[in-house]
């Protein structure tokens, strides 16, 4: 043997890679052979140099990375957050039998032209959630695309609602899979109150289908529930689209129509907007994603706006090819990828016995320790202004052991809910209520109050108490509710997190000349943060859409982080846009701008940017 | 050593979990910001390159598709963020005519004397050798992270040993001159 060749098996042999049979000739070289011998003695002292080094004070980046990520809009696939949402937008595959598909959208041909008031579309879908106490309808569904081998996968069962919580959906697959070695997407999510469960397939990526999937549904029960809890949502825009609709966004009108037999109304809009709908067919199994700006039609029922019909089309556009080709969706522009239809609606009747089925025998509870009390104790307020109509729900409390001890009381009328958690345990540092980076402050008489970017929860840090206040109603009714608590609401102290938030005015007066977009149609006021001479202002729409803008002083931008950044005119001035970070970047009259969103396209920024006008 | 993630977190940070991702950040940053730390010769870099890393893992983490190691994976997006620093230094560098070359921190022990051997090997063979032998990376998994064949990763280790091992006897001689 050479030295060469000894000592490259020397290598390998550090690294337990040497190949079978070759030890014995190595050790035969070494034994007459000092240089080698001696070069392998130095890889180990390098080894032991290199691999127990001393590293002394490692930084720690992860509150940097964590801020960054939470003023940054979720990576495409994660949109929707509860109660922003879950996965974004992922979909079980269901269906039933080939005409059914055909006749909901094929049956439409005879649309009128819009004749349907679309403005207020948005507050009559609030609305009907009142109405509704019950709903049993049949489910089927149809998504196309999930996976290059499985073109099409079909999906039907069976939707069970009463109000206020209570909700039952049950697919069963029905696709024809190319073998055996493929796991059926077999999905039952069950909510009765306080307990919760699902089963179904264990969550997999779809590029490592078919192996991945293990073979036995996976169940997960949780009892003892806290009501409308976040962390085990009921899909409840299934029934009533409450989140798509908040805050208000008039679609564009498709006109009218048939779906099952019954009267719909038909809408435009997009898969961002959707998306807590979406996200709601997904209790468990391996579902594909729709990119935020595929187009989506949407067919709800003339008088109960439930959603009865919605069809997902692929969006145009090598961004979104490009998105497709990443995750392995052998997507065409145009095509349609989902078609969801519910078929035998009863609205308001009798649910038969049996329609919220029991969790497996032997299943393994989860406990999430809310402990049901009828009356909690005086830490909640009773608020001197609720909803006409809305009565008291559960109540009780929950926490103590590691967190603080957190008392809930809930009020509900039909699907429509309230719910107010108090603590007087709460460590600061933030807001109580996971409100998100940016709030929007609310003058609450002599107080404050903290609204979420989307409205959707009010939060009071009083003297001895700290509340948040959420609900399936419109942002003003979240707040004349909050301004109701008997409780004088404090400025957050400087060092919280939300210490930087600020009002128009005082963000005008941090930066004069200040920019923000004109009347953006569908979108709430405005979250604002000043930081030094940097000012964000982040508005919320429905479903999961929204974007940021930051802007300070400055007069070039930072080179590039994205390699598929390049360039485009912004405000009739060289830009920047990067697709996979959703950021479009320009420079003007001294300051840098940063408009960013995961779920708007880049026309629809640039629009955005058009409008952009001093404060 | 590099351990892996339970597999429900990655699932739970891929669904959005900003708890479960920053638990990740946090299991990873220290071995994310040493490699880098070596792999680009300054510190303070490696700490910027180590934060733009886990942001790139955050907005990539829809197209993690457990073809390999969790661990593996956030490499190559470390590695590939730190090329990406090395260039973008590499240019400005080219700028003022000046030739990179990361500067080992001055210590004079025979470890210290090691890392300044490695910090003077090119960055194809210091990445291969770090992830290898300061690692504990198979040769697969290297292959993985760097995006190169087996055989590239087997190579470049064995030939950064034994520059490692000339450089000390070189170091050994001017000693004892």
């Amino acid at each position: 043997m050479r030295c060469d060749q000894a000592r490259a098996d020397l290598s390998l042999a550090a690294d337990g890679e040497l190949a079978g049979g070759r030890d014995a000739p190595l050790a035969a070289h070494l034994a007459g052979c000092g240089a080698c011998a001696a070069f392998r003695a130095r890889l180990a002292t390098i080894r032991q140099q290199l691999r127990f080094e001393p590293v002394g004070a490692v930084p720690d980046v992860a509150p940097r990375v964590m801020v960054a990520v939470r003023h940054r809009a979720p990576p495409r696939s994660a949109r929707g957050r509860v109660p922003r949402g879950g996965r974004l937008l992922p979909v079980a595959a269901a269906f039933l039998a080939g005409a059914v598909v055909g006749a909901t959208f094929v049956g439409l041909g005879g649309r009128r032209p819009a004749q349907v008031a679309m403005a207020d579309l948005p507050a009559r879908v609030v609305a009907a959630q009142r109405t509704l106490t019950s709903l049993a309808a049949e489910v089927s569904l149809v998504e196309r695309n999930w996976h290059p081998d499985v073109p099409e996968r079909v999906l039907a069962g069976r939707l069970r609602y009463r109000a206020p919580e209570s909700l039952a959906l049950q697919l069963t697959d029905r696709t024809a899979y190319p073998s055996a070695a493929w796991a059926r997407d077999d999905v039952t999510l069950v909510v009765t109150g306080d307990r919760w469960w699902t089963r179904g397939p264990r969550g997999c990526p779809v590029e490592a289908q078919p192996a991945c999937t293990p073979r036995a549904p996976q169940v997960r029960l949780v009892e003892r529930r806290e009501p409308f809890a976040d962390v085990t949502p009921v899909p409840l825009d299934l029934v009533t689209p409450v989140r798509s609709f908040t805050p208000a966004a008039a679609p564009a009108p498709l006109g009218t129509g048939r779906v099952g037999g019954r009267a719909a109304v038909g809408v435009a809009t997009t898969a961002a907007q959707v998306a807590p709908l979406l996200a709601g067919l997904a209790p468990a199994g391996n579902l594909r994603a729709f990119h935020p700006a595929d187009p989506v039609e949407l067919w709800l029922d003339e008088a109960a706006l439930l959603p009865l019909a919605l069809r997902v089309t692929v969006a145009a556009g090598g961004e979104r090819q490009r998105w497709a080709a990443a995750r392995g969706y052998p997507d065409r522009p145009g095509q349609v990828v989902l078609e969801l239809t519910l078929r035998g609606v009863a609205l308001n009747r009798p649910l038969e016995a049996g329609a919220f089925p029991p969790p497996p025998p032997g299943a393994r509870a989860e406990d999430a320790g809310f402990l049901d009390q009828p009356d909690p104790g005086g830490i909640v307020p009773d608020p001197a202004w609720l909803p006409p109509g809305f009565r008291p729900h559960r109540s009780g409390a929950v926490g103590g052991a590691s967190g603080p001890r957190v008392t809930v009381r809930t009020w509900t009328d039909g699907r429509a809910w309230l719910k107010v958690r108090a603590t007087g345990e709460w460590p600061g540092g933030r807001l109580f209520g996971d409100l998100g980076p940016l709030v929007r402050p609310l003058g609450l008489g002599a107080g404050v109050a903290y609204a979420s970017e989307d409205g959707g929860r009010v939060a009071v840090h009083g003297d001895a108490v700290d509340l948040v206040v959420s609900g399936s109603l419109p942002p003003a009714d979240l707040a004349r509710v909050a301004a109701g608590l008997p409780v004088a609401g404090r400025p957050v102290p400087g060092g919280w997190a939300e210490a930087a938030t600020a009002t128009l005015p005082q963000a005008r007066a941090a930066s004069p000349g200040l920019l923000r977009p004109r009347d953006p149609a569908g979108f709430a006021p405005p979250a604002v943060r000043v930081d030094g001479k940097v000012v964000t202002l982040a508005y919320a729409g429905p479903g999961s859409r929204g974007f940021l803008l930051v802007q300070g002083p400055g007069a070039r931008l930072t080179p590039p982080l994205d390699a598929d950044a390049r360039g485009v005119g912004v405000r009739g001035r060289d830009g920047r846009w990067s697709a996979e970070r959703g950021q479009l970047e320009w420079v003007e009259a001294g300051r840098t701008l940063d408009l960013r969103s995961a779920t708007l396209s880049l026309e629809e920024l640039l629009a955005i940017a058009a409008s952009l006008e001093a404060v | 050593m590099v351990q892996e993630p339970e597999p429900d977190v990655v699932r739970a940070a891929m669904a959005g979990d900003l708890a479960a991702f920053e638990w990740l950040v946090r299991c990873y940053q220290a071995h994310v910001w040493r490699f880098l730390r070596h792999l680009l010769g300054d510190g303070a870099l490696a700490e910027d390159v180590t934060q733009e890393t886990f942001l790139r893992v955050y907005q990539h983490l829809p197209t993690f598709a457990w073809r390999s190691k969790f661990s593996t994976w956030v490499f190559r997006v470390a590695r590939n963020a730190g090329i990406d620093a090395l260039r973008s230094r590499r240019r400005h560098d080219q700028l003022l005519h000046v030739l990179p070359r990361p500067q080992p921190e001055p210590a004079p022990d025979a470890r210290a004397e090691a890392w300044a051997a490695v910090a003077a090997l090119s960055p194809k063979l210091r990445e291969a050798l770090l992830l290898v032998e300061v690692f504990g990376f198979t040769y697969r998994e290297a292959a993985q992270v760097l995006r190169v064949p087996d055989g590239t990763v087997k190579s470049r280790v064995f030939h950064a040993r034994v520059r490692l091992a000339a450089w000390r006897d070189e170091e050994g001689r001017a000693g004892e001159v």
